[in-house]
């Protein structure tokens, strides 16, 4: 009963949350449509699957400290769109991104798995080691290429203004419909995943095919985060503290609440990008205010409980 | 002790070799593009030693020794070229100004932010040059101009929007240098207020202003990108066509504070009157 009233009480604050989202200080219905929609839906993918994928790499990898772009896509997602930038290839930017999410993924995974024998830590290290060279790359590009800093900063601590043309806009709705159906596969195989935290052997011997499950999930989860990186740039946080958040708050890992992080993500980062968009004169990057937001009030329930 | 003696002399020599050259300092390095403009218009090409990358106008400038660009100047191939004075913009050039101080390498630094400072950097530039006469000629030769174009203002203004940057949109106020150009060429700027000069702005805004005019002076997109942009398509600018890129007009000659802002007011005039 208490957990229906809780449901119930966090629908009606994001359905709230969403009309003033859309409707504040937007002069017409045009705008609306045109501008805040397109804002909202991205605001609310990239929100669904930092926080969904970082419950998910929790997991797997067994660390508490691990989120969504510890396995090093974010930054080769950053650093194809940043690339995209600087070649002047603004309308590109995702679509670079999106390869440079995908060539990383590759590539942590092949030294994740070097001789064919699995390691939790070196697939965490590759990630990590993989990570810290695109971001020198990146380091560089903005040290060569001051003109573009601009752009550099909007991927670097996230923008979801992403400007779409007609044409991508019809893209991005296809993207977002696979993703969401990304998503659900993933919440699909929670309940096996959940079993993963006893550990490899004792999964094994429940009936888990433990490098399957692993691989599918790495594959998943990392082409969803270069999604959001490629449209969205790095918006940090999210992807940490929600899955944490929701832990705490239902108490240990439940089948469902890999689908409640995500939900708490996409609630959480459009209210993080409502406060950027209008609490100063000028549009604040969003993964500022995920950082002002989301850090006391993680430190708050830590100490609570 | 022999061994002593003959490292103390080795030191020594190294010590001796190290002072400064005698040569007296000559020629001017001049970092900024806007101050490269006034000293060739000033007739004082020759005695620019070396230049920035950015300094690209007149053309021929180039084959002047390139001593890095705006951002990352080579301060080795500064001293190396010994200049007399050397030539900055003030507050972005601020870091390399200082570092030059210390170095004892004099430095003239300005950044005319607007028409009227514009005049008194060519005076000062002039002054600094031992070109007095010239200065205050090309002064009084630009205002001429400048009252000549004020007179062929119509009334009847266009909403203008200026696109300085793509990622975020960033446009100018009426503060700003642009801004400025954009007011004398009879233009009306979308946004006349903004929290700085160059600032970032929301395309809802603009949808909202409904420009006539759009004005891009960044390379890498074209008309049609922007009027395929989502919710743009009802703008006046790009229903009626009247997108304006790079390729139609050179943007250094509005976004850089030189002699040349009569042609950008000119150009400005051509696309708002079309």
């Amino acid at each position: 009963m208490n957990k229906k009233i809780l449901v119930i009480f966090f629908v009606i604050v994001f359905i709230i949350l969403s009309y003033f989202y859309l409707k504040f200080q937007a002069d017409s219905a045009y705008i609306i449509s045109q501008v805040r929609f397109p804002r909202f839906l991205l605001a609310f993918l990239s929100g669904f699957i930092l926080a969904g994928t970082g419950y998910t790499y929790q997991i797997m990898l067994n660390n508490p400290l691990a989120e969504p772009y510890i396995l090093g896509v974010s930054s080769g997602a950053a650093f194809g769109s940043i690339l995209a930038s600087t070649l002047s290839l603004f309308l590109f930017m995702p679509l670079f991104g999106f390869i440079g999410g995908l060539l990383t993924m590759f590539l942590v995974w092949k030294l994740g798995h070097w001789g064919r024998v699995f390691n939790k830590t070196r697939l965490l290290l590759s990630g990590i080691i993989i990570g810290l060279f695109f971001s020198a790359l990146i380091s560089l590009i903005m040290y060569l290429n001051q003109q573009d800093i601009g752009s550099i900063i909007n991927v670097l601590m996230g923008n979801l203004g992403h400007i779409f043309s007609n044409l991508e806009w019809n893209i991005f709705t296809g993207i977002f419909i696979i993703s969401l159906g990304l998503m659900f596969y993933l919440f699909s195989l929670s309940k096996q995943l959940n079993i993963l935290v006893t550990g490899d052997l004792v999964a094994t011997s429940l009936g888990v095919d433990v490098a399957s499950l692993r691989k599918r999930i790495f594959i998943i989860s990392s082409l969803l985060v270069g999604i959001t990186v490629a449209y969205a740039g790095i918006i940090g946080f999210v992807g940490l503290v929600v899955p944490h958040l929701i832990r705490m708050i239902l108490g240990g890992n439940k089948p469902y609440s890999i689908f409640i992080s995500a939900f708490a993500g996409a609630f959480l980062l459009i209210l993080c990008d409502f406060v950027a968009m209008h609490i100063a004169v000028i549009e604040i990057p969003v993964g500022t205010i995920t950082a002002f937001i989301g850090c006391p009030f993680f430190i708050i329930i830590l100490l609570k409980k | 002790m022999l061994k002593k003696i003959a490292f103390l002399l080795i030191i020594f020599t190294i010590i001796l070799s190290c002072t400064p050259s005698n040569s007296y300092p000559q020629g001017w390095v001049v970092t900024s593009p806007e101050l490269a403009e006034i000293i060739v218009k000033l007739g004082a090409t020759e005695n620019i030693v070396g230049v920035t990358k950015e300094c690209d106008f007149p053309s021929d400038l180039q084959n002047k020794t390139i001593v890095g660009n705006f951002g990352k100047v080579d301060i080795e191939k500064v001293i190396e070229l010994n200049p007399a004075k050397v030539f900055l913009t003030k507050l972005e050039q601020e870091e390399l100004a200082i570092t030059l101080e210390k170095l004892d390498i004099p430095t003239f630094s300005a950044y005319p932010n607007s028409i009227e400072t514009l005049f008194h950097t060519i005076e000062e530039v002039g002054k600094e040059i031992n070109r007095t006469e010239q200065a205050q000629e090309l002064v009084k030769n630009l205002k001429t101009q400048l009252s000549q174009l004020q007179k062929e203002q119509h009334s009847a203004q266009s909403r203008v929007y200026i696109e300085i940057y793509g990622e975020p949109l960033m446009s100018v106020s009426d503060d700003s240098y642009v801004g400025q150009l954009l007011r004398q060429a009879g233009g009306k700027n979308i946004f006349p207020s903004l929290p700085r000069e160059y600032s970032r702005v929301s395309p809802e805004k603009v949808i909202v202003a409904d420009p006539q005019i759009i004005i891009v002076t960044y390379p890498g997109i074209s008309k049609a990108q922007i009027a395929a942009r989502k919710g743009w398509e009802n703008i006046s600018a790009v229903q009626n066509n009247r997108i304006y890129t790079v390729q139609d007009i050179d943007p250094d000659i509005i976004l850089r504070a030189s002699p040349r802002f009569v042609q950008g007011i000119k150009k400005l005039q051509e696309i708002i009157y079309e």
